[in-house]
């Protein structure tokens, strides 16, 4: 199977054109958001949204706190766009206040006490059914996943983070991330073989 | 006789993150063992699997929920040309030089309000407001030059006041909006009665005042 083509945000195939195109828009939205401009901040948003909704998605495993979650994100990110000094991509600096946003919410939510807990079980109920009976997507099984495991998975695995990035931002130590990868990969496998 | 199974071991293999002894000691076993050579390829597969999720949408657009709580976003036909100061942060000796801000400030508004009056309705407390549909473009636009020309000739003879670092930033920002003002005229002169470029245009134009009126107001560096 051919692999599928790369896409820009927004939806463009990735040619260096669309790509330098993309960037000279999103630039001229960012500082038109920074001084008010809803439109623009608009466009941002219709950008990015598929990006940061499936990070969120994917992190808390729930369509409907992925949706508040999402929107909060782009909240927070109205009221300190005035804080963007540039030196990162507009993207990865959105795509970290996202993932902050998210970690926050689940240790606020007492969640985490439980987050890296040996027992830890996931939430069958928000699991797909087709998924019992059948082999499973990827996103699928994502939501089988123990939380802490599938926080480490989706931040190494999906999103490229290190270990040292992640135990940072979970406050645990690289030997607990690696663990939780590994045996979130293992349950991955199992669950994609079945 | 086969060594011990390297299981636990093969998420840091697959991710180089063994040292070398490691390493020699999990290809080792891998080499005689299928059971763990098969696990390893399923690891595999679940990383490169991971590596090429495509992102997708919210199943329902989740703008309108934004939009609410950022404020009204009705606002498209007016463009306020009052400086946003909560989008930009002053120190308390920079506020010490209100009174030359104010000054720079008033030969701005009132270049506007003299050369444009006909155009641009004032209210109170120097507020101004651009009806979209009040204008033809060309004349908005040759407006909206004309003010800008003289609050740019402003920034430009305090400039060697100005903080360096603070000018930089301002002039950064101005090419941002100069290359999306340029974007606009350019589409606009393929399809000049379109209602969102003129719209876009106009904001455009609104930000350069808004942040060239801000950059006006600049107190000196200490």
């Amino acid at each position: 199977m051919a692999p599928a083509e790369r896409r820009t945000e927004a939806g463009l195939p990735q040619t260096p054109d669309n790509l330098l195109a993309q960037a000279d828009s999103e630039r001229a939205d960012v500082a038109l958001a920074a001084a008010g401009d809803q439109s623009a901040f608009e466009r941002l948003y219709r950008l990015h949204a598929a990006k940061v909704h499936s990070l969120v998605r994917r992190m808390v495993a729930s369509e409907s706190d992925a949706d508040e979650l999402t929107q909060d994100v782009f909240v927070r990110v109205w009221q300190r766009l005035s804080s963007y000094r540039g030196d990162a991509a507009f993207g990865t600096w959105l795509h970290r206040l996202a993932v902050n946003l998210v970690i926050n919410w689940q240790r606020s939510a007492s969640r985490s006490r439980r987050l890296f807990a040996e027992d830890a079980e996931p939430d069958l109920a928000a699991a797909p059914r087709r998924s019992l009976e059948s082999a499973m997507d990827l996103e699928d099984a994502l939501v089988l996943l123990p939380a802490g495991a599938r926080q480490v998975f989706v931040l190494h695995d999906v999103e490229g983070y290190r270990h040292e990035e992640i135990a940072g931002l979970l406050g645990v130590t690289t030997g607990t991330t690696k663990a939780q990868l590994h045996r979130a990969r293992m349950l991955m496998r199992g669950h994609l073989e079945r | 006789m086969m060594s011990e199974h390297v299981n636990e071991e093969l998420s840091a293999y697959l991710d180089e993150e063994l040292d070398a002894a490691a390493r020699a000691r999990v290809e080792t076993h891998l080499a005689g063992c299928a059971e763990c050579r098969e696990v390893l390829e399923g690891l595999r597969q679940v990383v490169r699997r991971a590596r090429t999720l495509d992102d997708r949408p919210p199943a329902r657009d989740l703008w309108p929920g934004i939009a609410s709580r950022i404020g009204s976003a009705d606002t498209a036909d007016v463009l306020p040309l009052v400086p946003r100061r909560r989008r930009f942060a002053f120190s308390v000796p920079q506020l010490a030089a209100a009174a030359v801000a104010l000054m720079v400030l008033s030969t701005g508004a009132t270049v506007l309000f003299t050369r444009h009056a006909a155009q641009i309705a004032a209210v109170p407390d120097t507020t101004l407001t651009v009806r979209a549909a009040a204008l033809p473009a060309a004349d908005l636009v040759q407006s909206y030059d004309a003010a800008i020309r003289d609050l740019q000739r402003a920034l430009d003879a305090r400039r060697s006041q100005l903080d360096t670092g603070t000018v930089r930033v301002i002039e950064q920002s101005l090419r941002v909006i100069d290359m999306a003002i340029a974007q606009a005229r350019s589409a606009l002169a393929r399809d000049p009665n379109n209602p969102y470029l003129n719209s876009h245009l106009q904001r455009a134009f609104g930000r350069k005042l808004d942040l060239l009126r801000q950059a006006a107001t600049l107190p000196v560096a200490s």
